[in-house]
């Protein structure tokens, strides 16, 4: 059992004394439907990064080699028009969180644990493409990037604990939800949706993270079944090969909720989530 | 020289395995085991048939259009035991993935019975 007794309010003021939440992907979200403001954050955001800076001209200059001869493209507004600004933008706000989870990140922590989440937002983004839900892909991958950012901070407080919990969680077949609760009276779920709250992240990306293991409770919410399947296939198809992949249940609402019906038509969208998976996670190594 | 030109007449025809790869893997020589298509705000800006064999210039192609996966059909030289094992070890792992739950409900029932289609590809 954890010695602190786990709140909201805790949650919040330790996570405040760490690190600072990215404020480009609030600045992104907030302005999606600005084109102009978001390509103005966009740019600017990446121009002050030179890794990012380097990814996006790298896969620019790789796109535009063949039509544009031996002319290296060094300009970010160039190379967003050349690949696209959602490629861009993805490829961003991966990198972004990425620096941030790295920066918060105990010693100790998997290497799985960010894998993990580049599939689950991988595949969340696949869903919103394969599904007729009303949800923003940018949101989908944010939420899909986040949704075990409360694991982390329970590993920052009690690492022993969580190795415990997660062989527990293997061996008794219980989902980690359950143990967690059991082992620190909440689960990294609740503590993420409260970190989201926290940080001022838009509604839905909060009821995603906050229920990704029960989304019975919030299926109003297009994002959150969506998140939630996101995860259960990150884990059925075993993407990053984690010993902790794991189904124990699948929320017939939230299958019914997103018009899912499990038949072969659903393989091309596996083989998507493994590739695009595969390749993002390449990528950010 | 040994005349072999019988055994090669009668050996069957090389198996496949279809799977999605990201287009950093893609390789000339490759066939795509589906179209390839790309559209960008709604317009088909490139169309590869299945059956195309990938060459220099549509990998270019799938580069400049910025296509982030394909289907292809990888020879499949492994022998009859070896796919056996291969299709063996997926499922069992699968069952390890899926061992706490419910088999016998309907949704998990469906999910479990399309990735072992889709592994045993």
């Amino acid at each position: 059992m954890a010695a602190l007794t786990i709140t909201r309010e805790n949650a919040a003021e330790i996570s405040g004394k760490l690190a600072s939440f990215p404020h480009f992907v609030t600045e992104i979200l907030r302005t999606l439907d600005d084109p102009d403001a978001n390509l103005k954050i966009l740019v600017e955001h990446i121009q002050r990064d030179p890794v990012i800076s380097a990814r996006v001209l790298s896969r620019a200059n790789a796109a535009g080699s063949r039509t544009r001869g031996s002319a290296a493209i060094q300009n970010i507004y160039t190379a967003t028009s050349l690949i696209g600004m959602r490629n861009v933008r993805e490829m961003t706000v991966i990198s972004s969180l990425a620096s941030f989870v790295d920066s918060i990140a105990p010693p100790g922590l998997p290497v799985t644990f960010w894998q993990h989440n580049v599939a689950a937002g991988v595949c969340s983004v696949e869903m919103a493409l394969h599904m007729t839900a009303p949800v923003s892909i940018d949101a989908a991958l944010i939420a899909g990037l986040l949704h075990d950012i409360g694991q982390l901070w329970l590993y920052r407080m009690d690492p022993a604990g969580c190795h415990a919990a997660w062989a527990e969680a293997n061996t008794s077949n219980s989902g980690i939800d359950i143990v967690e609760r059991e082992h620190f009276g909440v689960d990294h779920a609740t503590i993420g949706g409260w970190l989201a709250e926290h940080w001022s992240l838009p509604a839905n990306i909060t009821a995603a993270i906050a229920h990704h293991h029960a989304p019975d409770e919030a299926l109003h919410e297009p994002l959150v079944p969506l998140v939630y399947i996101a995860e259960v296939l990150s884990n059925a198809l075993d993407l990053t090969g984690r010993d902790e992949n794991r189904v124990t249940t699948l929320s017939a609402p939230a299958c019914k909720a997103l018009g899912l019906v499990w038949n072969a038509e659903l393989r091309p969208l596996f083989g998507r989530m493994e590739a695009r998976s595969r390749h993002a996670n390449a990528m950010f190594q | 020289m040994i005349d072999d030109s019988n055994e090669m007449a009668d050996a069957p025809p090389m198996r496949t395995r279809p799977h999605y790869i990201p287009l950093s893997d893609a390789r000339e020589g490759m066939t795509l085991g589906a179209t390839a298509t790309v559209v960008k705000s709604g317009i088909l800006r490139l169309s590869l048939p299945a059956g195309h064999i990938l060459n220099e210039d549509s990998l270019h192609q799938l580069k400049a259009h910025q296509a982030e996966f394909i289907f292809i059909l990888e020879p499949d030289r492994r022998s009859d035991q070896q796919v056996a094992l291969d299709a063996s070890q997926a499922a069992g792992r699968l069952l390890q993935i899926f061992s706490g739950a419910d088999l016998t409900e309907p949704n998990i029932a469906g999910l479990f019975d399309q990735i072992l289609a889709y592994r045993s590809a």
